[in-house]
């Protein structure tokens, strides 16, 4: 039997290389193409309006971006952002999500918030940023007012584009508020795929709601949870355009940093916006180490979570399922 | 049968204190959703006068010029109809796309094994973790080389390649997908390409809704792109237009602009309106029951 | 479905191709412009396309600033889809006067002897030939209420206010008489909405420009002295209050071109704004009526050069050097900055101040002319004196990022903010000098010293 299920698969095997093929050539073309490019041009020292044949090859963006104060300092701002975006964004989500699928949710309106969590993403990055900007502006924004009526800004002169940590909080709330809705969506999706048959079981043998959580919920949804959890933190790595519009990296600090300029910031204004000296080669090298942090992070969550993602059979799971076929 | 009307009817509304204060919580949660929109709805129905001279506590009180700002942004001489229907025909055929060829090579890597896949899957995951930014450069010279300039293939066609909706239709696969179905297909004779589409396919069903919505919003937002390579005001997207109206830097008609976003958003809420029934429905429609 | 597929492929492949055919086909046939304001497509179909007879088809877009940046750039380095002539916004002129970019416009097309100098200088590459060519000129001035002049200061004219505010030293002595003035309809009367306006006129005033010789160049009148930018600035935001204990500022606290902004041009708390000459229609008009109380600020400003001469915005025209249309080009560009009777017309028009300098005289001393929103000035008269003052050759594409920067530690300085109050000054001039390392290190040597910290 183990002989024969081999060769079906070896024959069948090819359709999924077939299936998979039209993304490859795609990605190849319209993906691949590009980053090589980019990656190449970091070996030189492209810049500004040059003549690409001018270019000549030189490492010393690699060097120097080590050491610069700004650059590691993006390094150390996406991080920032990120965290106090993305603990409370999965804590919620997960709650909610679990809240809505809830067999036994007596709550009602379920579907209209779901809707209404949604929406955020909806609207543009750009569209996004001036609105939250236009709240929180000093001296007339709305909920400016609002937090200092409440005390939560003391100082009634506070402008919190002016504060670092201000502004941090801000743009990584705005993230939260953009991004928890879409993390909800997807973690329900997924929670909606379970068997339903399996907290039944759970509650005939007595298991609260929260172990159900714990022990069939989360461990079924493992490979969601990886999904979100690397797109969030890819996400979060290269974000970009909301610390640009607040605040455009902004406010400086001393030594040359920035508050709020995140590792693609950074690569936007070395890329765009230096005056004539448009530094390519400089933005496609600090590329190339953002594109290598995301690579050691994504590794280790992999680690962290197990090889399954790339398995095939859910190896584990099998055993359980049968187990499950037999009781019930 | 008394014993059940009792039960169901606990508590005010069905709900029992419990659920009243998750109900509070999500009432809070949704509205500091839905303060910022405000604004923008408020603004849409505001004079650009206003909106520029009036912040605080008034920008929230609706006025009465959204249909003077609708009438305003249309009378600009921008395509504002055409841009609409661009905008929905490249973001309808980029979702199809994106969404049909994401799962083909989704199911391609779940369900078979060949030669080469761990790696293939490696390229595919790394792909996810590039930086967009950059890529822009290489892409313009691209579409530029292939001479694809001033043309919605290039904005159309990548989206075959779509490697986090990829990851996502995998990692869901993984929960639903059953060997034993498609080894009952392929018993009875079933091409491979058929048991793709009548059987992986619906049982997939949430997951393409959820990736349909998420991939057609990105598609109908997607602003920089069709700028850059697009020439002919026949066939520039909705979002081209509405940036337009922010572009005279010292004439900005931000009542027209704030309209031009109320109507940019509504056609995405129709759509996850629209597919989030097939969310539900796909709990009936998938093969998790066993 | 394999079929399915494969027709879809070839479909969007042939429509991709249809599509470029298209566009091939199109390349020859329009006059392609780039602009970022409506303002050259109206004078394009209303003004030029009526003066002529060809029937030129022109394929105008209107891209915003930064996106137009974006995209000019990314045409230019792959050479292709790039328009024939592309106007340019005073932040990015020096950036694509350097680059190569256009036809040198003077061996094209000799400029006349009318346009302000100013105009020419800031459109000059690193050799010095210029490279675009503008046809307005926006001088700065300090708008003012006359109403607040008259009841507080006891002024009645344009010129009477000049003479209290031609220097910095007497425009901070004005800020504190109108702060603490208290009359029938007027207390705590801010001279300026926002602290940063100064910084501008400063900026333009300066002999050179940030970078001489390869090194970073922070001229003395920036920092150093009772009446320097830091100092004016300090002032205007502490006010009557204690330098970093407790601020009582001369100034409304706003951000420019935020709501709160706008809001002072219609109420009674802000005495004048240093604005260029396009802002009184753009800005002043639009917004001197508040659409909440109804209320009114017309009529009751007027205009005097105030203590600075400086220049804000503007917009060249450039011809790209790939253009098969070089010759219409010329023709377009010559009409629009140099052909008297389009620059009448628009300036009688739109108000306008043109770049050409007997005209802008001749209006200037045109009796007739008056501008009822300024209580019947005439506005010409006290811009074309400006324009005649204000330096272009101060200029560098680092322009706008490196301004900006000084001014938030000029700022960071007067609030105490980012920076230790018993070295505030050598701490702020050193936040800025790293600031500007950071990005521009290798193009420009930040390793001076300042003298008189």
């Amino acid at each position: 039997m183990a002989l024969f299920a081999k060769k079906r698969k070896l024959n069948y095997g090819i359709y999924g290389f077939i299936f998979v093929l039209p993304f490859f050539v795609v990605f190849l073309i319209f993906q691949l193409y590009p980053i090589l490019y980019s990656i190449i041009l970091s070996f030189t020292n492209y810049q500004g309006f040059m003549d690409v044949k001018d270019a000549t090859f030189t490492f010393s963006q690699y060097t120097d971006l080590i050491v610069n104060p700004r650059f590691l300092q993006s390094i150390v701002n996406t991080f920032i952002i990120w965290m106090i975006n993305f603990v409370p964004q999965v804590v919620v989500s997960f709650l909610f999500a679990a809240l809505f699928t809830s067999v036994n949710l007596k709550m009602k309106g379920a579907g209209v918030f779901k809707i209404v969590y949604y929406l955020p993403n909806i609207v543009t990055a750009a569209s996004v940023a001036v609105l939250f900007k236009n709240l929180f502006n000093y001296p007339d924004g709305i909920i400016d007012k609002l937090f200092k009526a409440m005390g939560v800004f003391s100082d009634p002169t506070y402008n919190i584009v002016r504060d670092a940590w201000g502004t941090r909080i801000l743009i990584s709330f705005i993230q939260f508020w953009r991004y928890f809705g879409y993390t909800l969506l997807i973690l329900a999706a997924a929670m909606m795929g379970i068997n339903p048959t399996y907290y039944e079981a759970a509650t005939i043998d007595g298991a609260s709601k929260v172990k159900s959580f714990f022990s069939i919920t989360l461990p079924l949804l493992r490979p969601i949870v990886l999904y979100t959890l690397i797109t969030s933190l890819v996400g979060g790595l290269q974000m970009f355009e909301i610390p640009y519009l607040i605040c455009d990296g902004g406010p400086m600090m001393a030594g040359g940093r920035w508050a709020t300029e995140t590792i693609s910031v950074y690569i936007y204004h070395m890329a765009f916006e230096g005056g004539y000296t448009n530094d390519y080669a400089l933005a496609s090298a600090a590329s190339v180490y953002l594109f290598l942090i995301v690579l050691v992070f994504s590794f280790i969550t992999f680690k962290f979570f197990g090889d399954q993602a790339f398995g095939l059979e859910k190896k584990e799971k099998q055993p359980k399922k049968s187990k499950e076929k037999e009781d019930v | 049968m008394k014993k059940k009307n009792v039960t169901a009817r606990k508590g005010l509304w069905g709900m029992g204190v419990k659920d009243w204060i998750w109900f509070v919580i999500c009432v809070l949660l949704a509205f500091m959703c839905l303060f910022p929109l405000w604004l923008m709805l408020s603004n849409s129905t505001r004079t650009t006068i206003q909106i520029q001279q009036i912040g605080g506590a008034e920008s929230l009180l609706f006025s009465t010029h959204f249909f003077d700002n609708v009438a305003s942004l249309l009378n600009k001489g921008f395509d504002i109809f055409g841009g609409f229907f661009n905008s929905l025909f490249i973001a309808i055929t980029s979702t199809v796309l994106c969404v049909y060829f994401s799962a083909l090579t989704a199911y391609g890597f779940v369900g078979y094994q060949f030669i080469g896949k761990k790696v293939l899957f490696a390229v595919l995951m790394a792909t996810m973790l590039i930086p967009g930014q950059l890529g822009m450069i290489g892409w313009y010279q691209l579409v530029v080389d292939l001479g694809m300039y001033d043309s919605w293939t290039p904005l159309i066609l990548p989206s075959i390649a779509s490697a986090t909706t990829v990851f996502f239709l995998k990692q869901y696969l993984e929960t639903t997908y059953s060997k034993d179905l498609v080894e009952a297909a392929r018993i009875d004779g079933a091409k491979e390409f058929y048991t793709f589409n009548t059987i992986i396919l619906p049982i997939s069903a949430p997951a393409l809704a959820t990736q349909a919505i998420f991939s057609f919003v990105y598609a109908w937002n997607n602003y920089l792109p069709p700028l850059m390579i697009l020439n002919s005001s026949s066939k520039y997207t909705l979002p081209i237009w509405i940036h337009q109206l922010n572009a005279d830097t010292h004439e900005v008609d931000f009542g027209a602009l704030y309209a031009g976003l109320v109507i940019t958003v509504f056609p995405l809420v129709v759509v996850y309106l629209v597919f989030s029934r097939f969310i539900v429905s796909g709990i009936a429609l998938g093969g998790v029951k066993e | 479905m394999k079929k399915i597929i494969s027709t879809v492929l070839a479909l969007s492949l042939t429509v991709g191709t249809m599509a470029t055919a298209t566009a091939c086909g199109k390349d020859g046939d329009k006059f392609v412009v780039w602009t970022f304001t409506n303002e050259l497509k109206e004078m394009i179909e209303d003004y030029y396309q009526d003066s002529v007879s060809d029937n030129t088809e022109f394929d105008i877009q209107v891209i915003g600033v930064n996106d137009l940046d974006t995209k000019l750039s990314s045409a230019w380095r792959a050479k292709k889809n790039l328009p024939d002539i592309v106007a340019i916004e005073e932040k990015y002129i020096a950036k694509y006067a350097e680059s190569g970019m256009f036809l040198d416009i003077e061996d094209m097309l000799k400029a006349d002897n009318e346009m302000y100098d100013y105009t020419l200088d800031a459109a000059r590459d690193t050799q010095g030939k210029v490279m675009a060519y503008a046809w307005q000129s926006t001088p700065g001035a300090l708008y003012y209420r006359t109403d607040m002049a008259s009841e507080i200061l006891g002024v009645n004219s344009p010129e009477e206010m000049q003479a209290m505010v031609s220097n910095w030293e007497d425009f901070l002595n004005v800020a504190q008489t109108l702060k603490n003035a208290n009359t029938e309809h007027f207390s705590d009367v801010r001279i300026l909405s926002d602290v940063a306006a100064p910084a501008r006129a400063f900026y333009s005033e300066r002999n050179a420009s940030w970078v001489v010789d390869g090194k970073l160049s922070i001229e003395s009148q920036l920092y150093d002295g009772e009446y320097s930018l830091y100092e004016i600035i300090k002032t205007l935001q502490v006010g009557n209050g204690t330098w970093g204990e407790e601020e009582d500022p001369f100034i409304n606290e706003t951000t420019e071109r935020q709501t709160a902004w706008f809001t002072d041009m219609s109420q009674d708390k802000v005495f004048s704004y240093l604005l260029p000459s396009y802002s009184l229609h753009f800005d002043l008009k639009k917004y001197a009526e508040n659409s909440t109380t109804g209320t009114t600020t017309a009529g009751k400003w007027a205009v005097c050069q105030g203590p600075s001469t400086y220049s804000d915005g503007g917009t060249w025209l450039g011809v790209i050097k790939t253009s098969k249309k070089a010759e219409k080009a010329k023709e377009l560009i010559e009409y629009f900055t140099m052909n008297e009777d389009f620059l009448r017309a628009w300036a009688n028009d739109k108000g306008d101040f043109m770049n050409n300098k007997s005209l802008m005289s001749e209006f200037a001393n045109d009796a007739t002319k008056s501008e009822s929103f300024l209580g019947g000035q005439n506005h010409y008269k006290v811009f074309h004196q400006v324009a005649e003052q204000v330096r272009g050759n101060n200029r560098t594409p680092y322009d706008s990022k490196i301004n900006a920067m000084f001014s938030e530690w000029a700022i960071n300085y007067a609030k105490v903010e980012n920076v230790s109050k018993s070295s505030a000054k050598a701490d702020a001039l050193a936040g800025f000098i790293e600031g500007v390392a950071a990005p521009y290190g290798s193009k420009i040597d930040t390793d001076i010293t300042l003298p008189n910290l």
